[in-house]
C-alpha cells in the first residue's frame, strides 16, 4: 500500500472511530483529532482551530469541519476520506437504532449519563494540548478566560466567538 | 440546527406524511442517544425509516455534502492566502478563541443538568482524570476515554445531562 492511500486509510479510521465519541451530542471528536495528528505535530494547532472554526459558519452539521482537518493533512482525497469516515458510524449506528430502538436504548442508556463528563474531560484535554502548542502571552490568557466564562455562563454563540477573535486579530495586525 | 429539523417536519410530517409528529420527537431523542453528531444522526434515523439502509446514507451525505464543501472551499483559500501576514495574525486570534471555546463548553458538559453528589465526585474524577493521564503522564486519550465511560457507566445513574456541546 503507499504511503498516500495508507494515509487515506488512516483519515478515515481516524475520523470514523473520533465520530462514536460525539455520544449525546458532544464533541469528544476534537479531543481525537487533537491528540492523532496535531500533538504529534502532523498538523499545525493553527490549521486545526482554523477548520474547527470555519465548520461553525456553514450550513447543516458544524462536524463538517473535519473535511477541513482532512483536507489539510492528504488535500481533496483526504477531505473525502473524512466525509466517508463520519458517515460510515453515523449510518450504521442511526440504522441500527432505527430497526432495533428498543432492544438498545436501555443499554445505551448506560453509557448516556457518563459520557456528558467522559466528553468534559476530552474537551479539556483538547484545550489544554492546544494551549500548550500556541506560545500564549499573559494578557491573552485573559481573553481565553472571558471566552471560557461567555461559553459557560452566557452560552456565547461559537460562531460569534469565532468572528470575534478573527476581528481582535484583524486590529491586533493593523495597529499591534 | 433547529431551522433544519423545523424544515424536515414541515416536508416529511406536514406535507409528505412519511412520519408522525411522534415518530420526529421519538427519532430525535434517540438520535442523542448514538455515538454520532446528533443532528447527522436524525438525519440518518428519519432517512433510514423511509428509505432503509440507502435512504440512510443518502440523507447524511445529503446533509454533509453543502457545508463540507464550503469548508473545503475556504481552507483551499486559506491555504492561497498563507502568505498573508495578517492571516497569521488572525488564525492566532480564531486559536485563542477556539481554546476558549473548547474549555467553556467543557465546563458547560460537565454542569449539566441535575446532577447528583455522588456523580459529581465520580464525574469529577473522571473529568479531570483524562486530561491529567493523557497530558502529565502522556497517556492515551482514547485509553483514559474508554477507562472513563466503562467507570462512569458502573457508577453514575440517572442523570439528565443537557448534552450542551456545540458539535452537532
Amino acid at each position: 500500500m503507499s504511503s498516500n492511500a495508507s494515509l487515506l486509510v488512516e483519515i478515515l479510521a481516524v475520523i470514523a472511530f473520533s465520530t462514536l465519541f460525539s455520544l449525546g451530542g458532544g464533541n469528544g471528536q476534537l479531543a481525537i483529532i487533537q491528540d492523532h495528528w496535531v500533538d504529534p505535530g502532523i498538523l499545525s494547532p493553527g490549521l486545526f482551530a482554523w477548520a474547527y472554526a470555519i465548520g461553525n459558519f456553514v450550513p447543516g452539521p458544524k462536524c463538517s469541519f473535519v473535511a477541513g482537518i482532512g483536507y489539510f493533512l492528504a488535500g481533496f482525497p483526504g477531505a473525502f476520506a473524512c466525509l466517508v469516515g463520519i458517515s460510515i458510524p453515523t449510518v450504521l449506528g442511526a440504522s441500527l437504532a432505527a430497526h432495533w430502538h428498543d432492544h438498545l436504548k436501555r443499554y445505551v442508556a448506560l453509557f448516556i449519563p457518563a459520557s456528558g463528563f467522559v466528553i468534559a474531560g476530552m474537551m479539556l484535554t483538547a484545550g489544554t494540548g492546544l494551549a500548550l502548542n500556541i506560545t500564549i502571552d499573559p494578557v491573552e490568557y485573559l481573553l481565553v478566560a472571558l471566552i471560557v466564562l461567555g461559553v459557560w455562563l452566557k452560552r456565547w454563540d461559537p460562531g460569534v466567538v469565532v468572528l470575534c477573535s478573527a476581528g481582535i486579530g484583524v486590529l491586533v495586525h493593523l495597529f499591534g | 440546527m433547529w431551522a433544519a429539523i423545523d424544515r424536515l417536519q414541515r416536508e416529511l410530517v406536514e406535507r409528505r406524511k412519511l412520519l408522525t409528529i411522534d415518530d420526529q420527537k421519538s427519532l430525535m431523542l434517540s438520535a442523542a442517544m448514538i455515538p454520532a453528531p446528533k443532528f447527522l444522526a436524525f438525519a440518518a434515523m428519519v432517512g433510514y425509516r423511509v428509505g432503509g439502509i440507502w435512504g440512510a446514507v443518502g440523507s447524511s451525505v445529503s446533509i454533509l455534502l453543502p457545508g463540507t464543501l464550503m469548508v473545503i472551499a475556504a481552507c483551499v483559500l486559506t491555504v492561497e492566502a498563507s502568505e498573508n501576514p495578517a492571516l497569521g495574525s488572525v488564525q492566532r486570534f480564531v486559536g485563542l478563541g477556539v481554546i476558549g471555546l473548547l474549555a467553556g463548553n467543557a465546563v458547560r458538559m460537565f454542569v449539566g443538568e441535575g446532577i447528583g453528589r455522588d456523580s459529581i465526585l465520580f464525574g469529577l474524577l473522571i473529568s479531570l482524570g483524562i486530561p491529567v493521564y493523557v497530558i502529565l503522564n502522556d497517556g492515551s486519550l482514547i485509553i483514559a476515554a474508554c477507562a472513563g465511560l466503562a467507570l462512569g457507566s458502573l457508577t453514575i445513574r440517572g442523570d439528565t445531562r443537557s448534552g450542551s456541546a456545540d458539535v452537532e
